[in-house]
């Protein structure tokens, strides 16, 4: 690890003004991917601004038709809340089964979405569910909000505040973890409201995580396994690495899709 | 489970850290019982095999060749990742 000033943040107008300030300074929210790549020297950031003291950015609240989450609101508080689990056990789930109980106890939401990392759980569940992530500057559609491989849509300096998942009529999400990382090979999450199917890909995309609308398309007029047991992504576009091919992952999508269906609820 | 130790064609290695390169938990294994097959071996003063040598994956592999040998699969690379698996089938 090298050298960084360290600064505890009180609010996120701190934080953006810290980060302002720094010469290349970093946010540290969980820190599960910023600290080991710290710890491994592959980043060097002058300063690291903590979100860790600003305790209004933790906590899960229900609002009409929807469940906001506080951008520091662990992994294993949303796998635990009630009220994640009543309104959409999908999302509940989805935390329960990121990396290992270390992991969930000190990752982040907000780390995890602002992250964008092309194999992370949650950028399944905003796209798959049409969230909204709220940050410090405006409103944004999860839709506009990934931009590919560790790259979103936030400002220099701006910060998420929290993230809105409005409730689906029902959802799904079926993962087959890398067996070292635990991170998705291909995480396939399946939603659907009064007016739309949606289907997002995590793991598999060479630009992260993407929507499959000739799914959408077929289980919008026939909502079962089935319907989708025929649609092939195309492995062209697909990441291949030592863990798995692409056409593995392509495999994968369909058969995690197909799944995700039969488990909607 | 995963492919283990792994090199780019430069000879990089890609499996420097526990994020690439799997080790086993305890929360990676079925449940199992235990016990010994003694039997000396008569090719050698030692009576010993595979002395030194892990036999285990050997037989897990076999395991697995024998329960998918209704689907026609009479052999495996190792190790015997899950695409692998696949790829046999």
């Amino acid at each position: 690890m090298y050298n960084f000033i360290y600064h505890k943040a009180e609010s996120l107008a701190d934080a953006s003004m810290k980060l302002k300030g720094a010469d290349d300074g970093s946010v540290l929210a969980g820190g599960m991917t910023l600290l080991p790549t710290l710890k491994l020297r592959l980043a060097q950031p002058s300063d690291l601004i903590d979100l860790g003291p600003i305790g209004d950015l933790r906590g899960v609240t229900v609002s009409s038709g929807a469940i906001i989450i506080g951008a520091m609101t662990t992994h294993a508080s949303v796998a635990k809340s009630a009220d994640v689990r009543s309104a959409i056990p999908a999302l509940a789930n989805l935390a329960e089964g990121i990396g290992d109980a270390q992991v969930r106890n000190r990752g982040t939401i907000g780390g995890s979405v602002a992250n964008n990392d092309p194999a992370a759980d949650y950028p399944a569940a905003c796209l798959a569910l049409g969230a909204t992530i709220q940050t410090n500057r405006r409103e944004i559609a999860a839709d506009n909000f990934f931009n590919g491989l560790f790259d979103t849509s936030l400002e220099e300096g701006e910060l998420i505040k929290a993230v809105s998942f409005p409730v689906p009529s029902k959802a799904s999400y079926e993962k087959f973890p890398n067996p070292a990382s635990r991170f998705a090979l291909v995480g396939v999450f399946v939603s659907q409201t009064a007016n739309a199917v949606r289907v997002a890909v995590t793991g598999a995309g060479q630009e992260g995580v993407f929507r499959v609308a000739e799914m959408e398309i077929a289980l919008s007029s026939d909502f079962s396994p089935d319907a989708v047991a025929g649609v092939k992504v195309a492995s062209d576009s697909l990441n291949s690495d030592i863990h798995a091919g692409a056409d593995y992952r392509a495999h994968l999508i369909t058969v995690l899709a197909k799944r995700a269906v039969a488990a909607c609820k | 489970m995963d492919i283990g130790v792994s090199y780019d064609t430069d000879g990089q290695l890609l499996s420097g850290s526990y994020i690439d390169y799997c080790i086993s938990l305890i929360d990676s294994l079925t449940s199992f019982e235990e016990g010994n097959a003694v039997k000396r071996c008569a090719h050698n003063s030692f009576g010993s095999k595979s002395c030194g040598e892990v036999g285990a994956p050997l037989v897990v592999t076999n395991i697995i060749v024998d329960g998918l040998s209704p689907l026609g699969v009479s052999g495996m690379l190792m190790p015997a990742i899950s695409s692998i698996v696949l790829e046999a089938i």
